[in-house]
């Protein structure tokens, strides 16, 4: 019951930070669309955001499992 | 007795105990003939240089799992023990290893000769390929050698030989694939030079690597 | 706190390269040039140019741009700026001297030179016949502010330099870690260090999966493929698999002092191969790599990474380095605990 509600707060801190790095990230120089279009300038810049969005995954999957030895560990102790 | 003088008599125990099971010995040999004679089946003749260079090396490579493996498996424990108090831990992981280089070069030229018989020998620098065949095989022979001395400490299965031997052998293996490609194509030796040096120095990091944690692998 | 000192710099390190990796702006560039014409000799042509982050409109005043053929620099007749980031150049008819290849240079002072190689080609045979040749002049080669790189192809994605590359660092450290433990473990036999080395080796696996994922994607885009056949790729592939044999190994053993010193003397060698494969082996002539500093390839340091974002690259490295060894530390602690109430 609780990891549901641990789990459902990391995966909104991870898309809310994933939207903020698409917002931010955009060049607010020139919002030619057209300058993009085919020319992997937004593309280039999506895999960036991608990139981080798969690295923070990974680490955040790592502490899930460091967690669930912990949570093992306070059953053993309690016993 | 000095370290080479155990490693002489204990590379002869090894050729007499080979002597004794020769069944083991041709084993291998039947193994690679019959998958020669798979590649001739599906084949007939192979003219592509990078397709004959794979088939080849992946035979020797299956061949010196099933062949060298057996190095330290075959032993019982307790004459790996009596073996150890007898002689120098590391004269016994030499002479294997020197036995499993003679072995695998024999099988290597044997399979050649079988493999060109059958499929064809598209190699045009014969040398450098030669060159190529003996160092790639005095390589598996090297690292499966140490690699079967692991495995056996872990209960001696086969997939676990498997498992632990193929990351190490692999570079092995690109650099002799890099090496007989060149040999294949008849290019000039200088090209080939960087890999020769490559293979000569993996195969005695592997060795001198083997031979420093040996001492501490076999006891029990 | 005082031992913690390393995890606030972590956080401050990483902090930083964050902001600067993703809010420092791209250093202008040439995106496109497209020529109106398939001759340049039969008559005078246009060439469209698109920019990126480009001050074409605000510099107006300073704004020049020339075609590059052999060496030989062909003037424009007239500049039509469209916007910041377009231009249309009208040329004069020039035949190629040799190469039918044109590379195109547009200056202005904030942006400096910018250049395009094979930016247009011809279809004339006509060689080496009337050529304009002018002399522009340059005032600053370089943009004037912080900018990260423009690199053709990669444009924004260079910034997976500080995200995609530490990655491999991180590993690297972690495995240096596990063997320095290793072979401390072969020295004393204390089981102390073959804990050490293991939780870094399971460290150091999660930044390398993290490390090929985000690699495959960068690939994807940038090289077209999930997977390249590339020396350095398929060394890691081979590394990690050599890592995954040592877990493999470990769980065939029951008895800890065996299990300890069979799997230390296989990272051992584990260990060399990596080095082998991904130090030595990609740095020979002759092998296909797309990285650059192997296969014969340019390094990062000889254009990429110029002086701009050096620091900021380093940082990032320090940065997920430690925070590499914070999750290590974590994970090892954790260990501890478990071996304590098994014990208790």
């Amino acid at each position: 019951m609780k990891n549901i509600f641990q789990v459902r707060i990391v995966a909104f801190l991870a898309l809310a930070l994933f939207q903020s790095l698409t917002i931010n990230a955009q060049p607010n120089n020139s919002m030619d669309e057209k300058l993009f279009e085919g020319l992997h300038g937004h593309a280039s810049l999506n895999v960036v955001v991608a990139i981080i969005g798969i690295i923070l995954l990974g680490l955040f999957i790592t502490l899930f499992r460091l967690e669930r030895k912990v949570s093992k560990l306070e059953k053993q102790i309690n016993k | 007795m000095s370290l080479l003088k155990q490693t002489g008599s204990l590379i002869k125990r090894e050729i007499l105990l080979e002597q004794r099971q020769k069944y083991a010995f041709y084993g291998v040999l039947l193994f690679v003939v019959s998958t020669v004679f798979v590649a001739k089946f599906s084949f007939r003749v192979i003219n592509e240089v990078p397709v004959w260079n794979a088939l080849f090396w992946i035979i020797l490579l299956f061949a010196s799992v099933t062949g060298v493996a057996r190095s330290f498996a075959q032993e019982s424990r307790g004459r790996l023990l009596y073996l150890y108090t007898l002689a120098d831990p590391r004269a016994v992981l030499l002479a294997k290893m020197v036995y499993s280089i003679i072995l695998m070069v024999f099988l290597g030229f044997a399979g050649l000769l079988v493999f060109s018989f059958l499929v064809g020998y598209p190699i045009q620098n014969s040398p450098l390929f030669f060159l190529a065949l003996f160092l790639g095989c005095t390589g598996l022979a090297v690292a499966f050698t140490m690699i079967s001395a692991i495995a056996s400490k872990a209960g001696n299965n086969f997939t676990l030989m498997a498992i632990l031997g193929f990351p190490v052998v692999i570079p092995l293996l690109l650099a002799t694939l890099k090496l007989s490609k060149y040999a294949a194509d008849g290019l000039a030796w200088n090209g080939a030079l960087t890999y020769i040096g490559v293979l000569v120095t993996l195969n005695l990091v592997i060795a001198a690597l083997a031979y420093l944690l040996f001492p501490y692998l076999w006891r029990d | 706190m005082k031992r913690n000192w390393w995890k606030i710099l972590c956080v401050a390190l990483l902090f930083f390269t964050f902001f600067a990796g993703l809010l420092v702006p791209l250093a202008p560039g040439l995106i496109k040039a497209t020529s109106s014409v398939q001759s340049t000799y039969s008559g005078p042509f246009t060439v469209k140019v698109t920019g990126y982050n480009t001050h074409f409109k605000d510099q107006n005043a300073s704004l020049s741009a020339w075609l590059i053929n052999d060496n030989q620099n062909n003037c424009t007749n007239a500049i039509r700026v469209v916007d910041n980031t377009h231009l249309e150049l009208d040329f004069p008819p020039i035949a190629p001297l040799t190469n039918p290849v044109f590379g195109l240079t547009v200056y202005n002072d904030k942006d400096g030179r910018l250049v395009m190689n094979n930016a247009i080609s011809t279809i004339d045979t006509t060689r080496g016949g009337i050529v304009p040749v002018c002399h522009p002049v340059v005032k600053n080669e370089e943009q004037d502010h912080w900018a990260i790189p423009f690199q053709f192809i990669l444009y924004e994605s260079l910034r997976n330099l500080f995200f995609h590359v530490p990655m491999w660092f991180t590993m690297i450290a972690l495995l240096s870690w596990a063997l320095w433990n290793n072979l401390k473990y072969l020295r004393g036999f204390d089981l102390k260090y073959d804990q050490k080395a293991n939780a870094a080796v399971n460290v150091g696996l999660v930044f390398g999966v993290l490390g090929l994922i985000t690699g495959s994607l960068w690939a994807r885009v940038t090289w077209g493929a999930w997977w390249v056949d590339d020396v350095k790729l398929n060394g890691t592939a081979i590394t990690m698999l050599a890592y995954l044999a040592y877990a493999v190994l470990r769980n065939a053993m029951d008895d800890e002092q065996k299990r300890a010193r069979v799997s230390a003397i296989y990272s051992i060698f584990a260990y060399v191969m990596m080095i082998v494969l991904i130090g030595i082996l990609p740095r020979l002539q002759g092998t296909d790599s797309l990285h650059p500093g192997n296969g014969g390839n340019p390094g990062f340091n000889k254009y990429d990474l110029d002086n701009s974002i050096r620091p900021v690259f380093y940082c990032g490295v320090l940065g997920w380095i430690l925070l590499g060894f914070w999750i290590y530390s974590l994970r090892l602690r954790i260990h501890k605990l478990h071996e304590h109430t098994l014990e208790s």
